[in-house]
């Protein structure tokens, strides 16, 4: 039962990444490979708030993902001008950076030693201590996620983005400073993203920058992919698929080794194999 | 000191030339950065690997037959994962997004049949190297140094000189007017994939004889193209060097002056910068004309 | 009816005879990496807990069942680990897991372990915070805050190095034994003339060798895992730069020789210390077994894993097969011959454990005679 909570947390932890980012490569046609980023910031703003100062956890969890956020901003605005693959390259080079700064700015974050003893969490007196309740939590936040984006996504602003995706040029015409859309997509991404990250700290209580590497940012973005682009249930099944999928692997029965190197061959091919013969993945709405 | 760091960043600045040159080829002309190029990189080093050590043929053989077999197999991957994408006219994203999903794939099969453990591709016993102007080079250094110059110089007249190479230019520059002319635009695709496989190849082999071969050597020789490429503007190749020389240089007098662990953050720090600053000139340019 | 009846208790009958055997096993859980940056420590590992489970069984096995173990992969991450164990502990109900490599997923893996009351038995991991108080808890890895200060101690007294140089990786591993040696290092009056870092899996030290060549230490402490050293030496050795080299017990592997070749002549390393009776002749059999049913030689991680297995079966055989019996039985361990040394726990879990230097000469690990306990 305990796996099957587990499962179900990770499922939702990254539900939220997905979601976040779907927002920008889905809706806005920004390719963004660097979420991980404002996932690791997330985590570690959250983390160092809860053991250096002890902030209770409904403002730590604001704070911390305000934190993205703000990261968000900042590199969103030189970042965004940059068009198509370069956007990429950039925000592929900004998650290489986060985590050389995580693994290197050892007076902040301990570096490689990591940061310790996150404690569980306790909501308005309600203690989310055990496992059962916290997969609740990440359910609620998972919702409230699904709820925002969705009306998000249903209203002018989620027009606009997905105008600037189809034909930027022709929704400057129209009087729209897609500079500052964008940005604020971006912006909401990353604030979410963060969000994901103190839920991932709080429920593994030791983080450490090999959670955030180049290949994180890589698995939300086939998460994305996979689900489909502009769907929002697609970004749902997708991430929850993507983690299901490694951990009904353990149980198939091939010797440890190959199944976790047969888990990435899968993984690998998914992703080809999607993209080439399916590229609207399971749910999306967007033609290649 | 200086002579050393020179030589260091020229050893280290060539091979990135390499790899550069490759990556920057195949964005000119297949248009998509090519996140699987580490992988052929990788492949090089162990098809060297076993023809070596394995089947015991002779190094200049072995590295040879290696180049041939990654170019192959690399051509084999393009037609699975990316000339599909290419006749459906999809944008370039797809495309990079396939090749994230091969690099997984092949790094996993590699661990799969050989292990994660470290391979050597050395036969003998370390020893100290030549003493030039106060500083020390290895053969193998020296090597690398003449079979990529060597490379450099045989690329360029490829590309000035021979009518594929020309093909090449051409298709990177106005793949119509390639048509036009008469140019078959999948062939070219192909050679060029080959080429910037082949000479991925060769820098993993040469790097695996330095030090050593694992699976994810992929990963650094990546970020490297990508970084190089972009210094000097991506599709073009003597930018490629350039780039690729002044990363080398960069790196090693950076590092001699900073703590050693920000290496590779030095590399991305030069990436971000030169991607701004090219779009801003680049924009600058357009609103200067007007447009 | 009778017909039914008789098919369907058949059926029962026979799922029972097929499933008995399950139950007439005894699991230990393992978690270690078997993808990622560590991986060939991880398959290591995976051979010592074989060879243990084969020759336990082959004596009869435990309180008349046969052992089995029951390997996850946890890829050195946080993430993974934890699902890792999750799975050991509520799908195979393991009473007892063995882990512990990195301390990614040492860190959050054991408190769910004893949360849960399974015996958590950590092998390799050196974070200071991996025991604490409360149970189920151990670990057998030589404390490095031992280890460390044996180095310090052993270059001072011993090969009598006044100014010392370190290169180390940018790991948690790194950054704590660099700052213990240096300190301990200095308190005994030498001086700490140069440090340098290299990012984890590095292969390429050159510019850090020949800044630390500039400041010519006569003593340079290396941490590094053999993989990384081995480049490290033979690029000292192009350099024409060989101060004698002191590193950690992530250098006892025969695959450095093999590597390095003779670039690791003369190299020092401080690891656990193997008692002069019975331990040390356990640890020349299990070379010699593993040799044999693996055609390699076994390093750090088999060693330990091996251990950390032999343990748990001994508990299980003195304790029980639940978890809290296991607990109480491992608590008692008094000087259990492990190939890794005589084994005792502290109340907290951790092992009292005498660290030794030994010197690679001619291609093989020679011991120095020098043991401390580094206090």
């Amino acid at each position: 039962m305990n796996l099957v909570f587990h499962v179900l947390i990770m499922a939702g932890i990254y539900m939220i990444l997905a979601l976040g980012l779907n927002l920008l490569v889905g809706y806005a046609g920004l390719f963004s490979v660097g979420h991980g980023a404002f996932y690791g910031i997330g985590a570690y703003a959250g983390a160092i708030l809860a053991t250096r100062l002890a902030v209770p956890f409904w403002l730590e969890i604001v704070v911390a993902a305000g934190v993205a956020g703000a990261f968000g901003l900042l590199i969103g605005l030189p970042i965004l001008r940059l068009r198509g693959d370069y956007l990429a390259l950039a925000t592929f080079g900004f998650a290489v950076m986060v985590h050389a700064v995580l693994n290197n700015w050892v007076e902040l974050t301990r570096g490689p030693l990591g940061i310790r003893g996150i404690p569980k969490v306790t909501l308005m007196s309600v203690p989310f201590t055990a496992l059962w309740s916290y997969a609740i939590l990440v359910g609620l936040c998972v919702a409230l996620t699904t709820l925002c984006i969705g009306r998000l996504t249903r209203s002018a602003f989620g027009r606009v983005l997905e105008a600037i995706r189809e034909d930027e040029v022709a929704a400057l015409a129209i009087g729209k400073n897609s500079a500052r859309f964008k940005v604020v997509a971006f912006v909401i991404a990353a604030f979410l993203a963060g969000m994901a990250g103190v839920l991932y700290a709080h429920y593994v209580t030791f983080i450490d920058p090999s959670s955030f590497v180049v290949q994180e940012s890589f698995l939300v973005f086939s998460m994305v992919i996979f689900g489909g682009m502009g769907s929002i249930g697609g970004s749902l099944l997708g991430a929850g698929i993507l983690v299901i999928l490694p951990e009904l692997l353990r149980f198939i029965g091939l010797p440890a080794a190959i199944a976790a190197h047969t888990r990435q061959m899968i993984y690998g091919a998914l992703i080809v194999g999607v993209i080439n013969w399916r590229p609207r993945g399971l749910l999306g709405r967007v033609r290649l | 000191m200086l002579i050393q760091l020179v030589i260091n960043s020229l050893v280290a600045g060539v091979i990135y030339a390499l790899l550069a040159f490759g990556f920057t080829i195949t964005y000119g002309t297949l248009n998509f950065f090519n996140m699987a190029h580490g992988m052929a990189y990788t492949l090089g080093a162990y098809f060297s690997y076993v023809l070596r050590i394995q089947w015991g043929l002779s190094l200049p053989l072995a590295f040879g037959l290696s180049t041939v077999a990654t170019a192959v197999a690399m051509t084999g991957v393009d037609r699975i994962a990316y000339a599909h994408l290419r006749t459906r006219a999809a944008p370039s994203w797809a495309l990079v997004v396939s090749s994230i999903g091969v690099a997984i794939f092949l790094e996993a099969l590699i661990s799969l049949l050989f292990g994660s453990d470290t391979l050597s591709l050395r036969v003998g016993e370390a020893a100290p190297g030549y003493t030039v102007l106060g500083a020390i080079i290895t053969p193998t250094q020296i090597s690398i140094l003449v079979v990529s110059t060597i490379l450099m110089i045989a690329l360029t007249f490829y590309l000035r000189m021979t009518l594929m190479g020309k093909a090449l230019r051409a298709t990177a520059n106005d793949v119509e007017m390639a048509r036009v002319v008469g140019i078959d635009p999948e062939s070219t695709y192909r050679s060029t994939f080959a080429l910037a496989s082949g000479l991925a190849a060769i820098a993993g082999s040469l790097v695996a004889l330095e030090t050593d071969l694992f699976p994810t050597m992929g990963h650094t020789a990546l970020l490297k193209s990508i970084v190089a490429s972009i210094i000097g503007g991506i599709g073009s190749v003597p930018g490629a060097v350039v780039g690729a020389l002044f990363l080398g240089c960069a790196e090693n007098f950076g590092v001699w002056k900073l703590s050693s662990s920000w290496r590779d953050g030095i590399a991305l720090a030069l990436l971000m910068l030169f991607l701004l600053v090219r779009q801003t000139l680049a924009r600058a340019g357009q609103e200067s004309r007007g447009r | 009816m009778t017909k039914k009846l008789t098919t369907a208790s058949s059926v029962l009958v026979l799922l029972c005879l097929i499933a008995a055997p399950a139950f007439a096993q005894i699991k230990i859980g393992v978690t270690l990496p078997l993808t990622g940056y560590a991986a060939s420590y991880g398959e290591d590992a995976k051979r010592g807990v074989e060879l243990a489970i084969a020759q336990a069984n082959a004596a009869g096995g435990v309180r008349g069942k046969q052992l089995l173990a029951v390997f996850e992969d946890d890829a050195g991450a946080g993430k993974t680990g934890v699902a890792a164990i999750q799975k050991l502990i509520t799908i195979d109900k393991v009473p007892v897991i063995v882990n512990g490599m990195m301390s990614a997923t040492a860190l959050p893996a054991a408190p769910i372990a004893r949360e849960n009351k399974v015996v958590f038995i950590g092998t390799l991991t050196s974070h200071p915070d991996v025991t604490s108080p409360g149970g189920f808890i151990y670990r057998i890895s030589a404390s490095e805050l031992i280890a460390s200060n044996v180095e310090a101690k052993f270059a001072y007294n011993v090969l009598k190095a006044r100014r010392a140089g370190g290169l180390f990786a940018t790991t948690d591993y790194g950054v704590m034994i660099r700052k213990i040696v240096q300190q301990r290092f200095e308190k005994l009056g030498g001086s700490w003339v140069v440090s340098d870092e290299f990012p984890q899996g590095a292969t390429d030290f050159r510019t850090q060798l020949a800044k630390i060549k500039e400041k010519n230490p006569d003593l340079l402490f290396v941490v590094a895992t053999h993989k990384e050293a081995a480049q490290m030496f033979r690029q000292m050795v192009e350099l024409k730069f060989k101060p004698t080299v002191l590193g950690t017990s992530m250098l006892n592997d025969p695959t450095l020789i093999e590597l390095a070749g003779e670039a690791a002549e003369g190299v020092y390393f401080a690891t656990g210390a193997a008692s002069a009776s019975g331990p040390k002749s356990k640890l020349t059999d299990f070379q010699a077994a593993f040799k044999a049913k693996f055609g390699k030689d076994p390093a750090i991680s088999a060693e330990h894993f091996y251990d950390a297995t032999n343990l748990a079966i001994e508990a299980i055989r003195t304790g029980g097969e639940t978890g809290p019996e296991i607990n109480k039985a491992m608590a008692t361990t008094r000087d259990f011959a492990g190939v890794t040394g005589a084994i005792t726990f502290t109340e907290i879990g951790d092992r009292i454990f005498p660290a030794t230097i030994k010197r690679i000469e001619k291609g093989k690990f020679v011991d120095t005679g020098f043991v401390d306990i580094g206090d």
